[in-house]
């Protein structure tokens, strides 16, 4: 490539970059030079925008959840890009009404050594199968900014996940 | 939308789905890996119900029907013979906060 060329795509990229950095709300001086951008892109305000994936998952034998290995059993990968809000997962059973598991993410401050530990409970409890995501005894299995890890309430029960459809939707930046 | 198929390390299928992660198939695939693992729930279902005998089960899915029913009744086994402390149900209902 020549010169002129790359000096045409870095002027390109410049503008674009202006124009960007405007869209999310801060004025680009007249004249600012390129090295002059970083310090006007960190000034640009986290947040103010709720954001959401979503998706499904239908496991083709059912996973068994458990606690006793380094890897919790499944781990939904929602990309969401921060620590969801909220994480609502359902399971719709043709056969009965009633198989709705909402889980709400909560960012739970541990006392004197301040760590943020993230942690959600499933509101319908059903017995011996009963499972969430992530927990206080669990600290090998965050929960992040991609990705949700599925195990059980108790080590010692015996939870799955079934071969059913399960729908699931991560929302964050509710705060 | 994108279709999505996760295998183990040993390439055995673990889920399908729509959304992130795994591996891309086509829409195409998806329904037909979809079907089957429906199939396969249903008979192993069955199975266990008493409603089919193996010898109805395709040749090629036997083996993995016979061991899913199995599975399923140790599972059955275990939960009858789980209990669990006062500690662990208030675990429960104040929902991990304890």
């Amino acid at each position: 490539m020549s010169i002129q060329t790359e000096l045409t795509r870095i002027i390109n990229a410049k503008s674009a970059i202006k124009t960007a950095v405007e869209g999310k709300g801060v004025t680009v001086p007249d004249g600012t030079l390129l090295d002059g951008m970083a310090a006007l892109i960190e000034s640009i305000e986290a947040g103010g925008s709720v954001v959401c994936t979503y998706g499904s998952f239908t496991p083709s034998e059912a996973i068994k959840l458990n606690t006793s290995t380094t890897d919790p059993a499944y781990v939904v990968e929602h990309n969401l890009g921060v620590v969801p809000n909220l994480f609502f997962m359902a399971k719709f059973n043709n056969s009965y009404v009633g198989s709705l598991d909402l889980f709400i993410v909560r960012n739970k401050i541990l006392g004197a050594k301040k760590n943020i530990l993230h942690t959600a409970a499933k509101v319908a409890v059903s017995g011996s199968t009963s499972y969430y995501i992530s927990s206080s005894n669990c600290k090998g299995w965050p929960i992040t900014a991609n990705a949700m890890p599925i195990i059980p309430y108790i080590a010692s029960n015996n939870c799955t996940l079934s071969t059913q459809q399960y729908y699931w939707i991560a929302i964050g930046g509710l705060t | 939308m994108r279709y999505y198929a996760r295998y183990s390390d040993s390439g055995k299928l673990i889920v399908v789905g729509i959304g992130y992660g795994g591996t891309e198939i086509t829409e195409a695939e998806y329904n037909s890996l979809l079907s089957e693992i429906r199939e396969k729930a249903d008979l192993v279902n069955k199975l266990y119900s008493g409603e089919i005998t193996i010898d109805e089960v395709p040749a090629g899915w036997q083996e993995e029907i016979q061991r899913r029913v199995d599975e399923r009744i140790a599972a059955e086994s275990i939960a009858e013979e789980q209990d669990i402390s006062a500690e662990e149900a208030l675990n429960i209902l104040l929902g991990g906060a304890t």
